[in-house]
């Protein structure tokens, strides 16, 4: 039909970039149920720990709405202060891993020898998506045993950048201009015409005074025979 | 019917990168209304598809009316 034009193309390409956000989404949700739930304790190896981000303790920090504030300058530190409850608890390695929408983007891991109890800081940075996208992010801090998690806990951290100033806001604020631009244009005229093919009713081109002319002219050629 | 389609498709597309954006600006939270985000991605996308289809419908619907009234055809195909 010829119909996928530049236009059309542009719509099937947006389309397509949206079915594939669509899938991020979908795959992210099941990673995200896939993620072990949190473990306090396991055998002899109780622990409790306090965590904190940037010196803020993240307990009430685990939901979206009361996530920590911060920003994209700068590096941020989380500290884990834990400690056995009973025996004395073995930790060999404190993990922190960056979620976005349900996907791990990042981990960082440092490994320490402590037993009965210690502290354990880690330094991150959200430097690489500075100006990609912003938002809010799950952190995941987990301590382990020779790879068994003894502790974990989740807090939610509302990264901003500059002004909003993201590829991603600026793209998408892009796409929604476009959609609107796009859902207007349906009510154009012109544009409906030309789809059915139909002109604007015009006046004839020359006047009638010329119609006269014509058979005048003519009127005396009928008369000769 | 026409421009329903159109309308559908972008509304879709803008309710998405609507949610996103605000995703982005950190004022949605998931967890008041929906455990699931898809369940919440899901429900707009198709809020918006609905509405900016009916939307569009009206708007072409409206439109070719015009077209057909400057063209001086019978809307109704009789003439």
């Amino acid at each position: 039909m010829g119909y996928l034009d530049r236009r059309g193309a542009l719509r099937a390409a947006l389309i397509a970039s949206s079915l594939v956000l669509l899938g991020f989404v979908v795959l992210s949700n099941s990673a995200a149920a896939a993620t072990p739930a949190p473990l306090q304790s396991s055998g002899n190896n109780a622990v409790s720990a306090v965590v904190s981000f940037n010196g803020v303790p993240v307990a009430t920090h685990d939901s979206l709405s009361s996530a920590i504030v911060t920003h994209f300058s700068g590096q941020f530190t989380t500290v884990f202060e834990w400690a056995s409850v009973g025996a004395p608890a073995y930790v060999n390695q404190g993990q922190v891993s960056i979620l976005f929408f349900g996907a791990s983007i990042g981990t960082s891991a440092v490994s320490v020898s402590q037993t009965g109890s210690g502290t354990i800081t880690l330094n991150n940075s959200f430097s690489q998506n500075q100006y990609l996208y912003e938002g809010v992010y799950d952190l995941h801090a987990v301590l382990t045993d020779n790879g068994s998690t003894v502790f974990s806990e989740n807090f939610f951290v509302w990264v901003q950048a500059t002004d909003h100033l993201t590829v991603v806001n600026i793209v998408l604020l892009l796409i929604i201009l476009l959609e609107i631009y796009e859902i207007a244009v349906l009510g154009s005229v012109k544009k409906a015409a030309a789809q059915l093919g139909l002109k604007p009713k015009s006046p004839p081109a020359n006047p009638s005074p010329s119609a006269p002319a014509a058979s005048s002219t003519e009127a005396p050629a009928e008369e000769k025979p | 019917m026409a421009g329903g389609g159109a309308g559908a498709a972008s509304g879709a597309i803008l309710g998405l990168a609507l949610l996103l954006l605000v995703q982005q600006f950190g004022y949605l939270d998931f967890s008041s209304s929906f455990e699931n985000p898809l369940v919440l991605l899901l429900v707009v996308v198709i809020a918006f598809a609905v509405v900016f289809g009916l939307v569009g419908r009206a708007l072409k619907g409206r439109a070719i009316r015009k077209a057909e009234a400057q063209a001086g055809t019978d809307p109704a195909g009789s003439g």
